[in-house]
């Protein structure tokens, strides 16, 4: 818990920052009018836009020219009001004339009949047949070039349709054919919902997405300004040897932040509010309801759950900016991390995803999936909590690891260490931050495209390019890092025997990974579906068994062991204890995996491998113990062994527990003197 | 109060030149009522210096102590104590010089009262009572510098650290300042700052360090400094240990 006097001054240096923050006219103005005129502007302004344009488009007479003989329905639709017909005068085999002329704007639809149409149509009309297939159709040629034509070929087809009806119906009118209609069923709606207390779809559909435009859009300057900016004059470094704590003064940064971005929210909230009573009554012709009643409850409610999301923003775009040395430098940050704000809009806009478990936990996302379904009217009295208490947690923890940068010297006074100073001294975080979400996010958008697009060439491309490349390029051209100490090719301790030993534990692993797997499917879903789809994405029955050995198997032992226990074991090795250090690198091996299911066997699996590159100062036993591991999945998939029986486990076991053993023994630490 | 730094040293990394030192081997010692100046040429490493003892840079080698307290282990202790004018640091432009001052003695944890007395003191003592309430964006150049000082000592403490504080000062406030740190002096006060004018520093200083090329090539008082090179003034004393240092460089 916060103390009173932690409170007292994360709240001095808040109110200093509002102060400072309001009294920038130039820059505060703007954004509030803007957030006021938001609401009228979507609720009024564009729907009579759209109103205006439909209606010229709805009395515009469309004008048609007929090729061919069109028989009856020519003549029917030459009585239509709402069509002009042009007689174009032209040969009506000549079809490159009458595109020519459509193309100039002569007509805006040409209705094409083909040759004998009018003749079918007759024997249709007089036949008793209904079927559909025996009527002939025409052709409706419009350009989408010109906006009229369009609009005209849409209008066409619809005119169409109803003087076809209209025909059938003269026709079984004539034939004396009665239509037996279904029944109707009668329905009852119990307590129907009060429509009267929920947005409009049009509101429920826009509103979340425009509020957190505007929250992303009040949040970026001040954080900007409160600490890129305070840090480029200079004002930081005089903030940083007061005695206050970096956490109390970036919690009251985040504050301010906070407050400034949920004042244009409130704004905004408000102009939509006002705006609904002034909308102009809406033509009934639209095509979708652009209603913006947006009810005082749902505003209130929703006024109370950006607060989360407001605060959200607010403690990452000002991390961000604590990232960044110059306000030019973080500007290049927030561009990035607007276009990754800004996918999750989407979802606001189609409004078809709702919260769950695995949405609510993600603190951005959850927040919006949240507010969406609140404007739906739907409320989930356990999920909506946990998503603000995320959003708290996330808070507080990046908070927790922002604050210490402001008093960088590298970003306040652009000073910088040499790479062995660094290499000794192992202050990686930013970098291995940058390394792991880079990772993270090429594994999640990339490689699953490239996987499914190349089967099993897609695994070897992907360790390549996604798993070794950004490692290799960060130690070798950003950091300049001694390879030979970052990838510990060199002879593990023990001799390479141990390579062998290691290569013999992995019966163990792979048995303790299955068995990891069906004890957790006693409480997650089975993975077996999972692994029936990456089985025929991979075509894992029909590739050639060395091509699988070398992308399941082998590149997987070289690339991943490369990057985890290589490159992130040696940023984290200088400041991390023995124990820490392997359950941190375990545990990013494990979410690296990008699978709930998966992420148990492969954690541990991590665990135990960054074990056997500590006490073999090595990397080559790491690679031999997850080849073998990654090589038996595959003969086993290959030879169909989907349950191995106990017999089996217990041969692994015995053989994997010899290895393993001969492994500690090998390794084992020399004894001084 | 007393400032002791221990064979402070602080190397900085650049692409063309490598690593190098912004400043190796310091050591000296300030006692309480003592002024201490550190007098060197632009880029002799006194700001660095300045920053290490200020709690602002972690030294590479050495440390420092302010009051037994040592700043690389226990830097938070140590900025009680310390009040830092940096030549480098800026002020809140939509603030008042008051409102700079309340916020800086709020951030010291000073109690209501005293922090209204002690801005009273400082606007009469640097004499610009009349900007008290104006903002800091319609100030001068010398009234801003007269806030930065004001601002870096709100919490009285107990050890000062000076940059180049005369900067941008015009006569009458130079002497008003140095009025200032006699004062400060007198009441037993440590004070460390930094110049390269010859006559701040003779004025002020009870003791100086010649500094160059980010090493101490001697301390003393004027009189110690001007016997130990054998010249008649302190300007000549100081150009001959620097010409010195730097021919010795050069030869090596």
């Amino acid at each position: 818990m916060l103390s009173r006097e932690a409170l007292e001054k994360i709240l001095l240096v808040a109110s200093k920052e509002l102060v400072d923050m309001c009294r920038d006219f130039k820059a505060l103005i703007p954004a509030v009018l803007l957030a006021f005129l938001l609401g009228p502007l979507v609720s009024c302004l564009a729907p009579q836009l759209i109103v205006s344009q439909v209606k010229e488009a709805a009395l515009n007479v469309t004008s048609v020219a007929f090729q061919g003989d069109g028989g009856a329905l020519f003549t029917k639709l030459s009585s239509n009001k709402g069509l002009k017909v042009v007689n174009l005068n032209l040969p009506p085999g000549d079809k490159q004339a009458w595109l020519s002329a459509l193309e100039k704007g002569k007509v805006d639809v040409i209705l094409s009949a083909p040759p004998n149409f009018a003749q079918k149509l007759s024997e249709y009309l007089n036949s008793k047949s209904t079927k559909d297939d025996q009527c002939p159709n025409v052709e409706v040629l419009y350009t989408g070039r010109i906006p009229s034509s369009s609009y005209a070929g849409m209008r066409m087809l619809s005119v169409l349709t109803a003087t076809r009806e209209e025909l059938l119906k003269e026709k079984l009118v004539l034939h004396k054919v009665v239509v037996n209609a279904p029944p109707i069923v009668r329905v009852k709606v119990l307590s129907p919902p009060d429509d009267s207390q929920i947005a409009s779809p049009f509101i429920a559909r826009t509103l979340a997405a425009l509020l957190v435009f505007v929250a992303f859009l009040g949040a970026i300057y001040p954080a900007l300004d409160l600490l890129t900016g305070e840090r480029e004059r200079g004002t930081l470094e005089s903030i940083v040897i007061t005695p206050i704590s970096r956490r109390r003064l970036f919690a009251g940064k985040v504050l301010a932040v906070t407050a400034i971005s949920y004042l244009l929210v409130l704004c905004t909230l408000l102009g939509f509010y006002v705006a609904q009573f002034y909308q102009p009554p809406l033509l009934q012709i639209l095509p979708f309801p652009l209603h913006a009643r947006l009810p005082l409850s749902c505003a209130l409610i929703s006024a109370v759950l950006m607060l989360p999301l407001c605060l959200t923003l607010a403690v990452t775009l000002l991390s961000l900016a604590g990232l960044a040395r110059t306000v030019q430098q973080a500007q290049g940050y927030f561009t990035a991390l607007m276009f990754v704000a800004m996918m999750p809009l989407g979802i606001g806009v189609s409004g078809d995803i709702h919260l769950s478990l695995p949405l609510a936990v993600v603190p951005f996302l959850g927040c919006l999936i949240m507010m969406n379904d609140i404007l739906e009217a739907r409320w989930d009295a356990f999920l909506m909590p946990l998503t603000c208490l995320i959003s708290l947690a996330y808070a507080w923890l990046l908070t927790m690891s922002s604050a210490p940068t402001m008093e960088r010297e590298d970003l306040m006074f652009g000073v910088e260490e040499s790479p062995e100073r660094r290499w000794s001294s192992g202050r990686f975080g930013r970098e291995l931050f940058l390394l792991c979400s880079s990772i993270f996010l090429l594994m999640f958008y990339l490689s699953q495209s490239m996987v499914v697009t190349h089967h099993v060439w897609g695994l070897i491309l992907t360790q390549v390019f996604v798993v070794f490349a950004p490692g290799f390029f960060l130690v070798y051209f950003w950091l300049k890092l001694p390879l030979k100490s970052v990838f510990a090719l060199s002879k593990p301790r023990g001799g390479f025997l141990t390579c062998l030993s290691a290569l013999l534990t992995a019966p163990l692993t792979f048995t303790v990974a299955v068995l990891l797997a069906s004890a957790q499917a006693q409480f997650l879903p089975n993975t077996k579906a999972l692994e029936k789809i990456m089985e025929q994405v991979l075509g894992l029955s029909s590739e050639p068994l060395w091509l699988l050995i070398i992308a399941i198997a082998l590149a997987p032992a070289i690339f991943e062991e490369l990057l985890f226990r290589g490159v992130i074991y040696s940023l984290l090795s200088k400041r991390l204890p023995s124990v820490k250090l392997i359950v941190a690198v375990g545990t990013l091996f494990g979410l690296f995996h990008l699978s709930v299911m998966r992420f148990l066997p492969t954690a541990s699996l991590g665990c135990l491998i960054t074990f056997m590159r500590l006490r073999s100062a090595s990397i080559l036993p790491c690679m031999f113990l997850h080849a073998g591991h990654n090589g038996l999945a595959v003969l086993l998939t290959r030879l169909h062994i989907s349950e191995p029986s106990a017999e089996l486990i217990f041969a692994a076991a015995l053989v994997g527990s010899l290895g393993f053993l001969s492994f500690l023994y090998l390794t084992k630490p020399v004894s001084k003197g | 109060m007393s400032l002791k730094v221990q064979g402070v040293g602080k190397r900085f990394y650049d692409k063309g030149r490598g690593e190098f030192y912004g400043c190796k081997d310091i050591s000296f010692a300030v006692e309480p009522g003592e002024v201490f100046g550190l007098l060197g040429p632009n880029g002799a490493g006194k700001t660095t210096t300045l920053r290490v003892v200020s709690t602002i840079y972690a030294p590479t080698e050495g440390t420092a102590f302010i009051n037994e307290i040592d700043v690389s282990k226990d830097p938070q202790g140590a900025r009680r104590h310390l009040g830092f004018l940096s030549s480098t640091s800026g002020l809140y432009e939509r603030l008042t010089a008051r409102e700079i001052l309340q916020y800086f003695g709020r951030l010291c944890d000073m109690k209501e009262e005293l922090l209204n007395q002690r801005i009273d003191m400082l606007l009469e003592a640097l004499d610009f009572k009349q900007y008290a309430d104006t903002r800091v964006a319609k100030l001068s150049q010398g009234t801003r510098q007269k806030v930065s000082i004001a601002r870096s000592i709100i919490h009285d403490p107990l050890l000062i650290i000076l940059d180049e504080p005369s900067t941008g000062l015009d006569v009458l406030a130079a002497s008003a300042m140095h009025e200032f740190v006699r004062q400060e002096r007198q009441l037993g006060k440590c004070i460390l700052l930094s110049t390269h004018t010859m006559s701040e520093a003779e004025k002020l200083c009870d003791r100086i360090g010649v500094i160059s090329e980010g090493r101490l090539l001697a301390v003393g008082t004027v009189e110690e400094l001007k016997e130990l090179t054998g010249k008649a003034n302190l300007e000549e004393a100081f150009v001959k240990l620097v010409r010195k240092s730097e021919s010795l460089t050069n030869a090596q």
